[in-house]
């Protein structure tokens, strides 16, 4: 930060991060030791020392400083209004930041769950309005918040759609083979119908509920979109899920590199659109060692199990032949089974966080690319603490449990290399996205809640 | 009063943020955009989307659907607002009446533990047993039989048909009494040593072995026939569902969104909610248990005997549990049985006169059927 005076004898500082230029309204305010942020890009900062002052406030030291901006510090008064002289433009790094409290979403919440219970649920969709509209006004990204225009009538004829159009069939096809009271293989066929009408629903859920998202979302007045069709998502979704299936779970980290691709590389700020350069295969290695670790390990135990159980059931089970041979091979293959899956599910936390961390460095909007840099550990920490505040309050800790985890992404998401902002021009299509008939009811923007 | 604010113009077509000097008028906002043009917003078309908060910015829109916005970072815009145009700013957000908000939310966070209280203790309760009674008895007889096909499964049943008889008189009596045409009971016995009874909706009982022989009389079978052919006549099994699928409705509205870590508190949430429930259920099966032994004439002494000899043998679990229950404390229930068994009946009534029970309890000493060999059919 750089303090001087003005030919107006007005005191400003001009912030050394993002360059811009701030009025200080009272110079006599400020005192060493303060501290407060930059109102355009929240660079901390705080004053050493006040320089000698004339008696109409003006100054012409350069003492206040800008500090490590990592460091951060409770933003005080703040002195100074933002005017945007600064028009040179320079590459810069945008932070976002949250803003809200626990408590004030606790209120919201009371009231909201009041009211859905007063009018037996049909407020939820009102309520859930209220809590978005709360979380994306709190979160600012470069000095701006964000906005949420979605509305209660929209997210309830959405949920009426996906109702009528999934829910009612796949809760007939579930049902279907007990109410026809039909025989085990015919129950079965409808049993694998009801799945794959769920496989085929989860995507158009996903793009549905990312293209309402997107579309209801603004930030400096300007709205997101998402353009890609639910088809050819259905397409990647399925064809990821077969070739995982096929290679017992080796493929995983190309599909979910290529679900994350589509979703990003469709997706718009105003006529700017999101660039994602992620490649499955910088992720496989580290897929590949917990996958390997895990079967490693079930083979193991296995091994093990099946020769201590052996010796012990053996004797027990002297009589009956080969049966009891078949049920200790069961038992052992139970067993490590459980042991395996519960070593994966812990390994898979650390591939998830370094996931992640690379799909956001992989994502980019214009010149400037985002960067995420989330460890394990206090990934772990978050997840622990909110699972035990879930536990022990039977719930209730709902509002603290969301804003933990917003807090954790606003608190690493950060933006490098912004040339301008100014270049981005609205591109909203103000109808809301409808069709005709069930294929362009794939491509309606619908959120489930 | 400040009449003159900074604050920043966004104009719903570009990302551009413009610094811009707002003016309070009486009728609306004034202000000059960058490029010269000349914005005058009348108060009463004004949006306000934030600024509801403590300490955040304040941001007026205007326009439909894609806003022009107005920022004012500094909270204390609003207070001027209001002073400047009063009445005509009513819609947006008056910082002094923000004590107001907390005053209603602490008034709403009340009423809703009221109207929780109401529905947990009284809502939901009323509206199982509603709803159960419009269920048509095959659904829950359909249900019954796919649970009873895994119980059965466990052990051998004993078919003892002498035996077996002499058992299915002690139910006839108490089914006859009862007078209630819409469920067929079956009995079934499994030669398990547990001390155990379980009812299944739509007509099943399954006795375990350990139960059987721990019965002293046909009449303390009697008891505990009379107990959970009420499960079956009183719908506890289908009340239950109805019951555990409204509680997790009641709980998701008062929790907010089910997901991830949350689904573990509210699981216990709901577990911890349905024991009253079932503790309920065990109550009135009791209560009408033993009003179905007066009808028939039963000494009700007998079934609290049994009881007794439950609460002596089993210390620690004290259980004649319907499946999957929990039960209120045996002596609570033995005192509650002792209030209602007054008067006793002047002349009980023997349900099997002439018959040895030791022998007929024995029945899984004589003939047994694994449950691979014969399939239930019915």
């Amino acid at each position: 930060m750089t303090l001087s005076t003005f030919k107006d004898a007005s005191v400003r500082l001009s912030c050394g991060r993002c360059t811009t230029t701030h009025r200080v309204r009272n110079i006599h305010g400020l005192k060493p030791g303060m501290s407060a942020s930059c109102v355009t890009c929240a660079a901390p900062f705080f004053v050493v020392a006040m320089p000698e002052m004339s008696h109409d406030g003006s100054a012409d030291a350069r003492s206040t400083r800008q500090i490590d901006p990592d460091r951060s510090f409770p933003a005080a008064d703040e002195k100074v209004t933002s005017s945007n002289v600064g028009k040179k433009k320079k590459p810069r790094t945008h932070t976002t930041v949250f803003h809200g409290s626990g408590g004030s979403l606790f209120g919201i919440h009371l009231v909201n769950a009041l009211l859905t219970l007063v009018t037996l649920g049909v407020y939820y969709f009102w309520a859930k309005v209220r809590v978005r509209s709360y979380l994306f006004s709190q979160t600012e990204f470069a000095g701006d918040r964000f906005s949420y225009h979605g509305n209660a009538r929209e997210l309830m004829s959405g949920a009426m759609k996906a109702t009528f159009v999934f829910g009612v069939p796949y809760y007939a096809l579930t049902n279907m083979g007990s109410f026809l009271g039909s025989d085990m293989a015919v129950n079965f066929g409808f049993q694998i119908a009801a799945w794959l009408f769920l496989l085929i629903f989860i995507p158009v859920a996903i793009v549905g509920a990312r293209r309402y998202r997107l579309t209801r979302t603004s930030w400096r007045g300007i709205r997101f979109s998402f353009q890609g069709k639910a088809w050819d998502f259905i397409k990647l979704w399925l064809s990821g899920y077969a070739l995982t299936a096929l290679t017992l779970g080796l493929y995983y980290p190309y599909f979910s590199t290529n679900k994350q691709a589509f979703l990003i590389r469709h997706s718009y700020f105003g006529n700017e659109p999101f660039k994602f350069s992620g490649d499955g295969a910088r992720l496989f290695r580290s897929f590949f060692t917990i996958y390997f670790i895990a079967s490693a390990s079930f083979l193991l135990v296995w091994q093990a199990a099946y020769g201590v159980v052996g010796l012990f059931v053996a004797e027990r089970l002297k009589g009956s032949g080969g049966l009891g041979g078949l049920i200790v091979v069961m038992i052992t293959v139970i067993v490590s089974l459980i042991v395996g899956l519960l070593l994966f599910r812990l390994l898979l936390l650390p591939y998830s966080v370094k996931e992640q961390r690379y799909f956001w460095e992989q994502t980019s909007v214009g010149s400037a690319s985002f960067s995420f840099p989330i460890t394990t550990w206090p990934y772990f920490r978050l997840k622990l603490v909110n699972l035990l505040l879930g536990i022990c309050t039977l719930g209730l800790a709902w509002p603290w449990i969301t804003i933990r985890n917003l807090r954790f992404i606003t608190d690493h998401l950060t933006l490098t290399g912004v040339q301008d902002f100014d270049t981005v021009v609205q591109a909203y299509d103000a109808a809301p996205p409808t069709g005709e008939g069930l294929d362009g009811f794939l491509d309606t923007g619908f959120d489930l809640g | 009063m400040q009449r003159q604010w900074q604050g920043f113009y966004l104009d719903g077509q570009s990302a551009s943020r413009y610094t811009i000097t707002l003016h309070l008028t009486e009728t609306g906002l004034l202000f000059r955009a960058p490029d010269g043009r000349q914005f005058s917003w009348p108060y009463r078309q004004i949006r306000q989307t934030q600024g509801a908060y403590e300490g955040e910015q304040v941001r007026l829109e205007y326009g439909d659907p894609l806003p022009q916005t107005i920022i004012v970072q500094d909270a204390k815009f609003l207070a001027d607002l209001h002073q400047a145009a009063s009445t005509k700013v009513d819609h947006l957000h008056n910082p002094r009446q923000r004590n107001r908000r907390l005053q209603w939310t602490v008034l709403a966070s009340l009423a809703l533990l009221g109207v929780t209280a109401g529905i947990y203790f009284w809502g939901i309760p009323a509206a199982a047993k509603f709803l159960a009674s419009h269920v048509p008895p095959s659904w829950e007889r359909q249900l019954g039989d796919s649970v009873f096909k895994h119980m059965a499964s466990v052990g051998r049943r004993c078919t003892d048909p002498d035996r077996l008889a002499a058992i299915e008189r002690v139910l006839g009596q108490l089914t006859a009494a009862a007078s209630d045409a819409r469920y067929h009971i079956q009995v079934t016995i499994i030669d398990k040593p547990v001390v155990n009874a379980f009812a299944l909706p739509g007509g099943h009982v399954i006795l375990l072995r350990g139960l059987l022989e721990a019965t002293e009389t046909p009449e303390q079978l009697a008891g505990v026939l009379a107990h959970e052919l009420q499960h079956i006549y009183k719908q506890h099994s289908t009340r239950a569902i109805l019951e555990q699928g409204s509680t997790s409705l009641l709980i998701a509205a008062v929790t907010g969104d089910v997901t991830g870590a949350l689904a573990f508190g509210i699981e216990s949430a709901r577990a911890l909610g349905m024991l009253r429930y079932s503790r309920l259920h065990e109550d009135e099966a009791d209560r009408q248990g033993l009003h179905l032994l007066k009808v028939v004439g039963v000494d009700p002494a007998e079934m609290i005997a049994f009881y007794r000899t439950l609460g002596a043998t089993h210390p620690s679990q004290v259980e004649i549990p319907s499946y999957l229950a929990t039960h209120p404390r045996t002596e609570d229930r033995i005192a509650e049985l002792t209030r209602l068994a007054n008067p006793p009946p002047a002349r009980p009534v023997s349900l099997l006169p002439g018959k040895d029970w030791k022998d007929i309890r024995s029945m899984c000493g004589h003939r047994l059927v694994s449950p691979d060999v014969e399939s239930h059919a019915d």
